[in-house]
């Protein structure tokens, strides 16, 4: 018996075979999509590199800044909710520095005193800042106005820019995600509901020969679980594809978890459809003796 | 055994949307293994008996009572069950033109779950009864009338059923043939299956010895051949 309706979806599957073709690629992208969106912070770790997630910031004390002014700006920095910590850059240092890293400006340098080199705090900055909408650019704006404070260098704005983009691309890809889904679902539907006007006449019949509403069913079950475990197949080697090969993940095994939970739900929510569309077919051929009439 | 009770129709109203009653008051008893022919001019309601029996139509009044259940209750839960005991011939044959012979008559043992070597079996034994052996792959829509009628009786025994409804299964077949499904029945009948024949022949309950024959006549049904008091209501 399970051979007969498993032949019976294979049949109806292929005699639909471009809305199979099209409602598994559709729910495979929309899979990948979810997947995309709600493991967005691994995706994001593994996008931005990684001295746009240890960010620093370095703050520079004017010249005539007096020790009391300085010991003010540390404290700061100290009970700031964004830095993370903060180290003071010796100025021989920071010179040294200078010089390896700009040697075609060695002859204008070297008349210059280190004496006049400002002191520099190197901060790190805590991730939440790059999450924050604009409250940990402002400490460092404010931190500017501070007379003591020379000029605050921080690529924060630069990386702002790059979460903010982030942050559209999930949300679109969310959106697309359940665009795609319903889609499939769609297209599916349409495919199940031509599957079933094409055997109509063959419903009728195991109706009046007692088949049981199952028996009835489940081909379109399967015709549904085929489109979704093609689906499945799509999104995965996407994902795998996406991880392994161009971004580089952490760990999938990370990322396929909640994939295969979204994947059953998705799953679920396909089997309720099935079961709402077949019923309400079912019952259009309940009193059609106007199949037999040629 | 034979006084069981089958099918009990009591004061039964039914008309088509937009035409006359087709049954009026109509009463009639079934017993378990009992031959009935059920005879009646065209468009006196014999189908719609059949159909109304086998759960396909609905009827406006009256009460049915069916191995001890009434019909309504059993439409509601359990009308596949039903169905399963019932091997219907109708009158426009319904068979799956696509499909073969055996496919078509393999059905009925394929929704009851049976194994592949028993739906062999009885397909094979189907097929010598109602003379179709050579034709057993052959797409049904190339069959001829009669044979296409065959296949229809063929489905409708196959998973040997309580009751057989078998709407006008002679009305394509030459005598040979009539005199050979008769004698199907016949044998079916002795091996305990009850029997319904709908039909508009007059003498094709000549054949059968000891049946019972039912007239649909001004909407109800009546009894034309006296048969012993104790198989009547
Ligand atoms: N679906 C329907 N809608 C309306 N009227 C119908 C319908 N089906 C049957 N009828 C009418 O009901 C009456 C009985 O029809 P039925 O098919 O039961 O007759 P019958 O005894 O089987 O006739 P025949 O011997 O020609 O097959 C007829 O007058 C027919 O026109
Ligand atoms: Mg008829």
């Amino acid at each position: 018996m399970l051979r007969f309706l498993l032949h019976r979806a294979v049949r109806n599957t292929l005699s639909s075979f471009s809305a199979f073709v099209i409602s598994s690629l559709c729910l495979g992208i929309a899979l990948f999509c979810a997947t995309f969106y709600v493991e967005r912070e691994i995706f994001l770790n593994s996008l931005v590199p990684t001295w746009a997630r240890e960010t620093k910031a370095l703050v520079a004390i004017s010249n005539n800044a007096t020790p009391k002014q300085v010991e003010k700006v540390k404290a700061i920095l100290k009970v700031s909710k964004w830095v993370k910590s903060f180290s003071q850059i010796e100025q021989a240092k920071a010179w040294d520095r200078f010089l390896k890293d700009f040697s075609h400006l060695k002859d204008i340098a070297k008349d210059i005193d280190p004496i006049y080199i400002p002191l520099i705090f190197e901060v790190t900055l805590k991730k939440e800042c790059l999450n924050s909408s604009g409250e940990c650019s402002e400490f460092f704006a404010k931190l500017e106005d501070i007379p003591s404070v020379e000029s605050v260098f921080s690529p924060l704005p630069w990386i702002r820019r790059i979460y903010i983009w982030f942050e559209l691309f999930q949300k679109g890809a969310l959106f697309f995600a359940l665009f795609l889904f319903v889609c499939a679902m769609v297209i599916t539907l349409l495919g199940i509901k031509l599957s079933f006007q094409a055997s109509k006449r063959e419903a009728y019949i195991f109706d009046i020969l007692g088949a049981s509403s199952w028996f009835i069913k489940l081909p379109f079950y399967f015709q549904g679980t085929f489109i979704f475990c093609v689906g499945l197949i799509i999104s995965f080697a996407g994902l795998y594809g996406f991880c392994e090969k161009i971004i580089d993940c952490a760990s999938i095994t990370d990322v396929v978890n909640l994939f295969f939970v979204i994947s059953a739900l998705v799953f679920v929510c396909e089997v309720i459809l099935i079961e709402f569309t077949v019923r309400f077919l079912r019952i259009s051929i309940r009193k059609s003796d106007d199949l037999w009439v040629q | 055994m034979e006084d069981e009770l089958l099918i009990f129709c009591d004061h039964l109203f039914k008309k088509y949307p937009g035409t006359d009653w087709v049954f009026k008051d109509a009463s009639l008893t079934i017993f378990r293994n009992q031959f009935l022919f059920l005879l009646g001019s065209s468009g006196s309601g014999k189908t719609t008996f059949i159909k109304i029996i086998s759960g396909q139509e609905d009827y406006d009044r009256g009460k049915i009572i069916i191995q001890n259940n009434d019909f309504r209750k059993l439409k509601r839960k359990n009308l596949h069950l039903w169905r399963r005991s019932l091997g219907i011939v109708f009158q426009d044959f319904r068979l799956l033109w696509k499909q073969t012979v055996k496919e078509n008559i393999a059905l009925p043992l394929i929704i009851l779950g049976c194994s592949k070597n028993e739906i062999d079996m009885r397909v094979k034994a189907v097929l010598k009864l109602v003379q179709l052996e050579d034709k057993e792959d052959v797409v049904c829509k190339y069959l001829s009338g009669g044979e296409q009628q065959r296949v229809a009786i063929g489905r409708a025994i196959v998973h040997s059923p309580v009751l057989l409804l078998a709407d006008e299964p002679t009305g394509n077949l030459d005598d040979k043939h009539t005199k050979n499904i008769l004698e199907l029945f016949y044998t079916l009948h002795a091996r305990g299956i009850s029997i319904l024949i709908a039909t508009h022949d007059k003498r094709l309950p000549i054949a059968i010895p000891d049946c019972r024959t039912v007239m649909i006549k001004d909407k109800r049904f009546i009894d034309v051949i006296p048969v012993p008091k104790s198989r009547t209501s």
